[in-house]
């Protein structure tokens, strides 16, 4: 039993993870604590559940839901970010509160405050090894978080691109005076984020089968919780925070009860914090800004 | 970039504030002698449209446009017409009793339908008590909460414990069940009082044992991740699981249950009715309780007409007994009107009307039953043993008080 809650931890904690990269890559480029990041995952799901509904192969909705979540992103980097005082990180943090709530509003709309239910899928049946049980999207997701967080880890150090999303990260204003690419870099973090977002969603829905409204603030919770725990200026900081998060949330409420849930998460992610208050792989550099 | 002054930033804020509590003052401001207007009767509904139990909440909405008409289209109240004020709640107590207030100061309704939830009206039934309107929930049915709010709060409900009684044994007629998991929402007041309270004070006076007496299963409204309870009641092994929680938190368990194989039957109270939770896993039987469910013949002609509505304003499912008790607190309310002709008489004289006629009701012509309040404020009233599957509520037997 201990066993197969901890691979259900850990494996949760692969979907946070995710939702803790997006976050992390539009606070650790940008200085941007996108709180629409909530509502693009949920998006994901819901729009990869009518596919699924539709019959869509698998793949392409997958591809879908990643894609809606990168569409939104664009539409929020256009509208909340773009023409905005970005050395007022109050404004950037309100506009993607009022867009969340907005894209909020148009789901509930579209789909309704109940829980949506997804199919049932090859990929949600169990696998046993041996004394545990995983099903295949539990595996997916971890997968997916590994190749995604290996091919951002390329992409950032290896080109122009990346240089570009590092020059930013340390210093914007420096990156437009020597030319780079700065709107670039910009898009392509929201464009990641979203990709990311959109394509968690989906992952968590197969997962547990079931979508919700109020799943959004508990997942975006979580995933800022993941980012800060792991260094906010270190993606691989959110890999490793994630599934410890997912560890603790699962562990915690079968040990302890769903009462006591926040409070042993948020408890260690705080006692962590004064350990560790850059988090656990985050740098101790004083030339690092604190962004929020 | 322009900066302005801290002062000068105080003092615009100060005017901007001014101004819009002048301009929302003055766009609520309602005749004080309210509630009848020469053309119309007003009546007030608190809704959880949003939030949890959306579901429930957009329904209600549908019927009380459908009592409103049906209303209307049989004279009106007296010759005048009757309009239904809706507010939404979003099920939060907070909210609620800001929203009698609302309607019984600023709206002037003679009375109010609803709130929805044992939450809600906990913190709604006090303050209706203190602004002196009668207040009737369709749906709370936590025991006692009607009782500590006498004389102004009523509820067209039966007492959870009241239904469990009776779903209790028709689940063990049905599947045989000896040993029971308890398994609730920590983080709701009515799952909590069902999981802690009335779920272990039925089990034991049906003299089943519960396997985990000293340890439920909790989980939390909003929680996504219910492997872990799915497996801890997969471990137990027990025979059914008594569910305290709302049809949201219900069916996530239910779905968790159905992806670990288990197909462990589930019994609860009204919480659970909805065409909601019977999408979670439709192999696994779930007992319930209700006054209502689509089907039963005493009600057929009244639900073919709640179907066309649904249609008609897209409201998915079909109407359960929330909306047949709200809609039968609505014709109470007009019956007080029109029989006490309370809509000649000042707004105080017509609240009170409206509370007299409700606290002597009996024997009143129900949709599926004659219903009278008991002194607790109670509703007492025939219900139903139901038993959802496959998609569907079908039922086991009806109960009379």
């Amino acid at each position: 039993m201990l066993l197969q809650l901890i691979v259900n931890g850990l494996l949760l904690g692969g979907i946070y993870a995710l939702v803790a990269l997006a976050f992390s890559l539009n606070m650790g480029i940008l200085g941007v604590l996108n709180l629409a990041t909530p509502q693009i995952f949920l998006f994901g799901a819901l729009v990869g559940l009518d596919l699924l509904n539709g019959q869509v192969p698998f793949v392409f909705v997958l591809l879908g839901s990643m894609a809606i979540g990168g569409v939104l992103a664009l539409i929020l980097e256009l509208v909340g970010y773009r023409f905005v005082d970005k050395s007022d990180i109050v404004v950037t943090l309100l506009t993607t509160v009022a867009f969340g709530l907005v894209l909020e509003n148009i789901a509930e709309r579209v789909w309704g405050s109940q829980a949506q239910f997804f199919p049932k899928s090859d990929l949600a049946s169990r696998i046993d090894l041996g004394p545990v049980n995983v099903s295949a999207v539990q595996l997916l997701g971890i997968g997916l978080a590994i190749v995604l967080v290996a091919g951002l880890a390329a992409t950032v150090n290896r080109t122009a691109l990346g240089r570009s999303l590092r020059a930013v990260a340390q210093n914007r204003d420096a990156a437009v005076i020597l030319g780079l690419r700065v709107r670039r870099a910009e898009v392509a973090t929201f464009l990641i984020s979203g990709v990311l977002a959109g394509g968690a969603g989906l992952l968590l829905g197969l997962n547990y089968g079931v979508i919700s409204l109020d799943f959004g603030i508990t997942i975006g919770i979580s995933g800022i919780a993941a980012m800060i725990l792991g260094g906010v200026d270190n993606l691989w900081g959110a890999v490793v925070a994630g599934p410890l998060l997912g560890l603790a949330t699962v562990l915690g409420t079968s040990y302890l009860g769903a009462n006591y849930n926040n409070l042993l998460v948020f408890g260690l992610l705080a006692v962590a914090l004064v350990v560790r208050p850059q988090g656990l792989l985050g740098k101790t550099s004083h030339h690092v800004y604190r962004r929020v | 970039m322009k900066t302005r002054k801290p002062r000068q930033s105080m003092v615009a804020l100060f005017g901007v504030v001014t101004v819009l509590s002048l301009v929302a003052t003055g766009c609520s401001a309602t005749d004080a002698t309210g509630g009848t207007d020469g053309e119309t009767v007003k009546l007030g509904a608190i809704l959880p449209i949003t939030g949890p139990v959306s579901e429930w909440g957009e329904s209600n909405g549908a019927i009380l446009k459908m009592l409103q008409s049906d209303v209307n289209a049989d004279g009106g109240i007296n010759g005048k017409q009757l309009e239904i004020v809706i507010y939404d709640s979003g099920a939060k107590g907070v909210e609620a009793g800001n929203l009698v207030r609302k309607l019984a100061s600023e709206d002037n309704v003679l009375a109010i339908m609803g709130p929805f939830t044992s939450s809600e009206a906990e913190v709604a039934f006090p303050v209706a008590n203190q602004m002196k309107i009668p207040m009737t929930s369709q749906a709370s049915s936590k025991p006692g909460v009607a009782e500590a709010n006498r004389p102004w709060a009523f509820r067209n409900t039966v007492d959870e414990s009241i239904y469990l009684k009776a779903v209790v044994p028709a689940m063990v007629e049905a599947t045989g069940a000896k040993d029971i998991t308890i398994a609730y929402d920590s983080a709701d007041a009515v799952g909590s009082s069902l999981g802690t309270k009335i779920l272990p004070s039925v089990l034991e006076g049906a003299g089943l044992k519960v396997v985990n007496p000293d340890n439920p299963v909790t989980f939390g409204t909003t929680d996504i991740d219910l492997k872990a309870q799915a497996g801890t009641i997969a471990s137990g092994g027990a025979d059914a699981v008594g569910v305290g929680a709302f049809y949201n938190g219900a069916a996530k368990l239910l779905r968790a249950m159905d992806q670990q194989g288990l197909k462990t039957p589930i019994f609860g109270g009204s919480t659970l009715v909805s065409a909601n939770i019977l999408e979670a896993a439709p192999d696994i039987p779930i007992f319930s309780a209700g006054t209502y469910y689509p089907g039963v013949e005493s009600a057929e002609d009244w639900t073919k007409r709640a179907v066309e509505v649904f249609a008609a304003e897209k409201v998915p499912g079909a109407p359960t007994m929330f909306d047949s008790q709200l809609y039968e607190i609505g014709l109470m309310y007009v019956e007080a009107i029109r029989a006490e002709n309370l809509d000649k008489e000042d707004l105080v004289a017509a609240r009170e009307g409206i509370r007299d006629f409700m606290t002597n009701l009996k024997g009143f012509d129900g949709l599926t039953s004659k219903i009278s309040m008991k002194e607790s404020g109670d509703a007492s009233r025939d219900f139903f043993v139901i038993r959802g599957e496959d998609g569907a509520w079908s039922e086991l037997k009806k109960v009379s008080p």
